[in-house]
């Protein structure tokens, strides 16, 4: 199995902000199988951060293992479009990646 | 209640020229919008703004770019003269690299903000205490997130949060079209205030780039589109034209023209810090004139330079020999530096400021110009008056004598081109032309301006042998020499040998 690596960017305590981190933790509560290790940055307090992954919009998820990278901009309240980013198959027992 | 605004400071750019048509520079604390077609400079521009902060003013800059990798960049501005990473090793320069990066695909899943961005910018501004940042380009942000309101609106709140940082901005942003609307997303909707448009138009086959101040709330600019040009080692170079002030001191000291007879003509020589310009047909002696004015000064000790258009440096310096003048001599001692330049090289604007350096470096007191003609076959009409106008002030400034020729296109009589646009710049104006008399070719020569003096009218007939020109008495029987049809006075020949030419060698001032 293919463990994730998965960074979310946020701007401080927004709604958009809490709402990414709701709707990310819902997800990985529905799929206990995705394996990932998560990493989430405030853009305030760790500019560099985003300057070195080249991060614009907040908040943003970025997945760097496994490559290729990818990078969801927004709150990932289209839980389609990031479950199908992240390779989650629904009612899966194992996660294929894509 | 009358509410009175401080006049807005401005922060001068330090780009060439640029500044003198802002009058001043740009607003301090603001955002500019620098729209342009594709071509149009607008990286270069935005680069050396914090260029030269960091070059002229020792403020530091952040670069945030949209488009291009800072990789790129660094290697692109290299050409022009600039070694980012150096400045980024001091500490003076620092990149926000927002380019979209090889691999990474975005894809949007619900709201979103730029505050990862503002906060990088944020960061890089506080962390180089930076005074200046450029943002390059916004096309390449709609480009990645799509023309929405969002990115609309977020762009906004970006230029709000470079007002709050208090940092003077310059973004630039695509336009389609040289004339039309101002940019391709419409940005101008949000940063209003300030708008220069760069241009790079196709005008007679060859390219012309201008600038233009379109707004600058609250401020006094000048208006219209001034040329610049783009060079190595410097970078853009704007060529203020009419924002050049009439406000050259005149001068009443008088230096020779070389020529002693030509000095009695124009009373005393010409004035220090004028311009003269000297039209005649192919042959009649502009050149020959060109070099006793470089000998004459050179007698004096004052240094001169010399920028050939037509001719080779030997073939001048062969004629230069002819009439007993040793140009080689004279650049040994220090005294004349010529200039040989092809006008097919490079564009008028390059010309002039070419021109312009080497006389700052230089530092003559005696220029001249062999021949402007030669100069317009390369430039539109605008282009040349324009080169034209920024020649005389930047001599004039220089406190300069200055000595143009222009080519007549006819051999009998006519007015050039050259002539024609450029006659009310100038201070002096000499003719030299052809008179055909009875079967024979003979050259005549007259003062027909001088401002602020008065000179002798005649039309005097002139030689040339190998000492050079002589002037001599003036055509007394010839009629409508000027117009080029001229017309004899009913003499018999006998008569005519005796009474041609008028006794009273030149004394007839009015």
């Amino acid at each position: 199995m293919n463990r994730h690596y998965l960074k979310l960017f946020i701007c401080g305590m927004t709604l958009t902000s809490e709402q990414a981190m709701a709707n990310l933790r819902q997800l990985l509560r529905e799929h206990p199988d995705f394996d990932c290790e998560l990493v989430i940055v405030d853009v305030l307090e760790r500019p560099d951060v985003a300057e070195a992954e080249g991060i614009v919009a907040t908040p943003s998820l970025l997945r760097e293992v496994p490559t290729p990278r990818q990078l969801l901009v927004g709150d990932l309240s289209d839980v389609g479009s990031v479950k199908r980013l992240l390779g989650i198959v629904e009612n899966a027992k194992e996660e294929s990646i894509q | 209640m009358i509410v009175q605004s401080l006049p807005i400071e401005r922060i001068e750019t330090g780009i060439p020229g640029l500044d003198n048509i802002l009058n001043g520079g740009l607003p301090k604390g603001r955002s500019t919008l620098v729209a342009g077609t594709s071509g149009s400079a607008k990286t270069v521009f935005a680069a050396q703004f914090i260029a030269e902060g960091i070059k002229q003013r020792a403020e530091t800059g952040v670069f945030v770019t949209f488009e291009e990798s800072p990789e790129d960049l660094r290697r692109n501005m290299l050409a022009v003269g600039w070694s980012i990473s150096d400045w980024e090793n001091e500490k003076k320069w620092m990149f926000v690299d927002a380019s979209p990066r090889g691999k990474d695909r975005a894809v949007v899943t619900g709201d979103y903000d730029f505050g990862a961005l503002l906060a990088r910018i944020e960061h890089a501004v506080r962390s180089t205490d930076a005074k200046r940042v450029a943002l390059d380009s916004l096309g390449a942000v709609f480009l990645q997130f799509g023309q929405t309101e969002t990115v609309r609106s977020e762009l906004l709140r970006l230029t709000e949060g470079l007002k709050a940082m208090g940092v003077t901005s310059v973004i630039t942003v695509e336009r389609t079209h040289e004339y039309g609307s101002i940019s391709r997303h419409e940005v101008e909707e949000f940063v209003t205030d300030n708008v220069i448009i760069l241009r790079n138009t196709l005008e007679l086959e060859k390219r012309r780039r201008t600038v233009e101040i379109l707004k600058l709330r609250g401020c006094e600019h000048s208006k219209g589109e001034f040329p610049f040009t783009v060079l190595p080692g410097q970078g853009i170079v704007a060529v203020p034209l009419s924002a050049i002030e009439l406000k050259q001191k005149s001068s009443d000291l008088r230096v020779s023209s070389g020529n002693a007879e030509l000095d009695r003509m124009c009373d005393g020589g010409f004035f220090r810090d004028s311009v003269i310009l000297v039209s005649g047909a192919t042959g009649t002696g502009k050149t020959l004139m060109v070099t006793e004015f470089m000998s004459g000064g050179a007698r004096q000790k004052e240094r001169c330079v010399l920028f050939a258009f037509e001719e080779s440096r030997e073939q001048l310096f062969r004629n230069a020999r002819g009439w007993g003048v040793d140009f080689e001599g004279l650049e040994t001692a220090g005294l004349l530096k010529v200039v040989c330049i092809y006008p097919e090289v490079k564009g008028l604007e390059e010309h002039l400021i070419a021109i312009k350096e080497i006389i700052l470096d230089f530092k003559p007191s005696r220029v001249a110009v062999d021949s402007l003609s030669a100069l317009e076959r390369v430039s539109t009409i605008k282009g040349f008056r324009e080169f034209v106008i920024g020649l005389t002030s930047f001599i004039k400034h220089q406190e300069v004598v200055g000595l143009f020729t222009a080519a007549t296109p006819t051999l009998m009589g006519g007015t050039s081109i050259t002539e024609a646009h450029i006659s009310t710049i100038t201070d002096s104006i000499i003719l030299l032309r052809y008179i055909e008399m009875y079967g024979e070719m003979r050259r005549g020569l007259t003062v027909l301006k001088m401002r602020g003096s008065k000179h002798d009218k005649d039309i005097r007939e002139c030689t040339i042998d190998g000492k050079g020109l002589h002037i001599g008495k003036a055509f007394r029987t010839v009629t409508g020499i000027l117009t080029g049809q001229p017309t004899y006075m009913d003499f018999s020949d006998i008569e005519r040998l005796e009474t041609s030419f008028s006794e009273s060698d030149g004394a007839r001032e009015h």
